[in-house]
């Protein structure tokens, strides 16, 4: 039993697997002749935006199967059918940032701060090139005040 | 709450139960000191007064004397700073928590201190050790828990012991498992030096291997459902380079594990579109690795695909610190190996 809202696979997962299903680790997409997401990504001029919503598959338009689609079904992102985020992700951040954000998020997740842990960040502060102004945005972010 | 620099001058002030013509002028004094404006000054005084009993008056206003000490003493800000960094500092070994750095940061930044209280707290730089501190920054002690008060010693808290399965444990004859504020279903178990164990028992495919610390998959699961969930409750994404719209699913995480590496893998709610579930794997040797995403991939979903990635590392790296800081030991650990569901660390040092 795992702790926290919910047990380790939800009821959905346990019927379908799609690592299991799709062989996702022994057989990526490019092996299995298909590299559609690529398509689909690029292929902005066909993309059909559903209404209300920030997201389409654009395989909606040539399938008329796809009307009566399971959304309970759960794809894998490398699969075929996936369909993909199609709003844009916000600009990468700083990724050395990133990280570091990363890290000052867990070092207070115990609620108390300790001296090692600030030891660490002070040295990844160093190697990642934060700097203390931007830390103590970041710490501002994280935990208000 | 902790009190504002202004309530403490309003405090001190008001020490003898009466408010003095000169006493009033150096509230004046503390308010253009402290740069706030009348309104702000009307809420916090307004809200002072209401708690002042008109019987506890007993003069005609000798405050005055102790406020315009202080407020003397706070015009000393190059000897000041240096003590608050110090301040800072100390109060680290006490271990400080989001509340009191939140309040004594509001304090010391009325004071215009909050600079070297951060520099001290986040070991920017290097710092005297504290030694004592003036009077005039008794509020900000008092805050930051280094006047330690008879009555503000607590009795140690009852832990609960668990009698389940053993689901971390740490070999080392200093260790001791305590309770885990941040993962409060995982107890101490009783009988053993160092280990916790679910509360809800369960049941384990392999049996623990040994090691300095060893820990189940299960840990690292429950550590990033939290640290997802967290972010949610922030209002912020779960995972960087999740575009706008995109929903994740914490409770659908899952982990699974081969001979050396890991993958992590996540639900995400597009919308109308569906049900997705992005993940990413990490090679386990050592030191947690990144491994790129499959070709053919969406410029989205790749982010993603990094972000799970590094979300992973991340709980690989900070979980094994927070484990051995909850054990009393302040030593190191490398060589991160697998053996089914199970990591194991070398402890160093």
């Amino acid at each position: 039993m795992i702790p926290f809202e919910a047990p380790t696979e939800p009821e959905d997962e346990e019927e379908i697997d799609p690592f299991a299903e799709l062989e996702i680790d022994s057989k990526p997409p490019v092996q299995r002749g298909s590299d559609a997401l690529d398509a689909l990504s690029d292929d902005k001029e066909e993309e059909i935006v559903v209404s209300d919503t920030e997201f389409a598959d654009p395989l909606e338009a040539f399938a008329d199967e796809e009307e009566e689609e399971d959304f309970a079904t759960i794809l894998s992102f490398d699969d075929e059918d996936a369909p993909a985020p199609t709003k844009s992700a916000p600009v990468p951040k700083n990724s050395s940032e990133s990280t570091y954000r990363l890290l000052l998020e867990t070092v207070w997740i115990d609620d108390i701060l300790d001296p090692s842990e600030v030891e660490l960040l002070a040295r990844k502060r160093d190697e990642l090139g934060v700097n203390f102004e931007r830390h103590l945005q970041l710490v501002r972010d994280i935990i208000g005040g | 709450m902790a009190p504002t620099p202004f309530e403490h001058g309003l405090a001190l002030a008001w020490s003898d139960g009466a408010l003095s013509r000169d006493g009033a002028i150096m509230l004046e004094k503390l308010q253009s000191k402290l740069e706030l404006s009348d309104s702000e000054r009307a809420i916090q005084e307004e809200a002072w007064l209401a708690l002042l009993s008109v019987n506890e008056r007993r003069s005609f206003g000798d405050g005055d004397a102790i406020l315009n000490e202080w407020l003397t003493a706070l015009d000393d800000t190059t000897s000041l700073s240096e003590t608050v960094r110090s301040m800072g500092r100390a109060t680290l070994d006490l271990g400080l928590s989001k509340t009191t750095w939140n309040e004594a940061m509001a304090f010391a930044g009325g004071l215009g201190l909050s600079t070297p209280l951060a520099e001290g707290v986040w070991m920017e730089g290097a710092t005297e050790e504290l030694t004592e501190w003036p009077p005039a920054l008794d509020p900000l002690a008092v805050i930051l828990g280094l006047v330690i008060s008879v009555g503000s010693i607590q009795g140690t808290d009852d832990i609960e012991y668990g009698d389940g399965t053993k689901i971390v444990n740490i070999t080392h004859p200093e260790a001791t498992a305590a309770t885990l504020s941040w993962m409060p279903e995982l107890l101490p178990l009783a009988g053993e030096s160092c280990s916790w164990g679910w509360k809800e028992n369960s049941e384990l495919s392999s049996e623990m291997p040994q090691g300095g610390l060893v820990f189940n998959n299960s840990v690292i699961l429950a550590w990033i459902r939290r640290f997802v969930s967290m972010r949610l409750s922030r209002g912020e994404p779960g995972l960087d380079g999740l575009p706008e719209g995109v929903t994740l699913m914490p409770s659908s995480s899952s982990l699974e594990g081969d001979s050396n590496s890991m993958t992590i893998s996540m639900i995400v709610d597009l919308g109308e579109a569906g049900l997705v579930k992005p993940w990413a794997k990490v090679s386990v040797d050592e030191v947690p690795e990144i491994i790129s995403a499959p070709d053919g991939l969406a410029e989205n979903w790749i982010r993603i695909h990094d972000a799970l990635a590094k979300l992973l590392i991340n709980a690989l790296e900070t979980l094994p610190r927070q484990l051995l800081l909850a054990s009393g030991l302040q030593i190191e650990y490398a060589n991160l190996n697998q053996d089914g569901d199970w990591m194991i660390y070398d402890l160093v040092g």
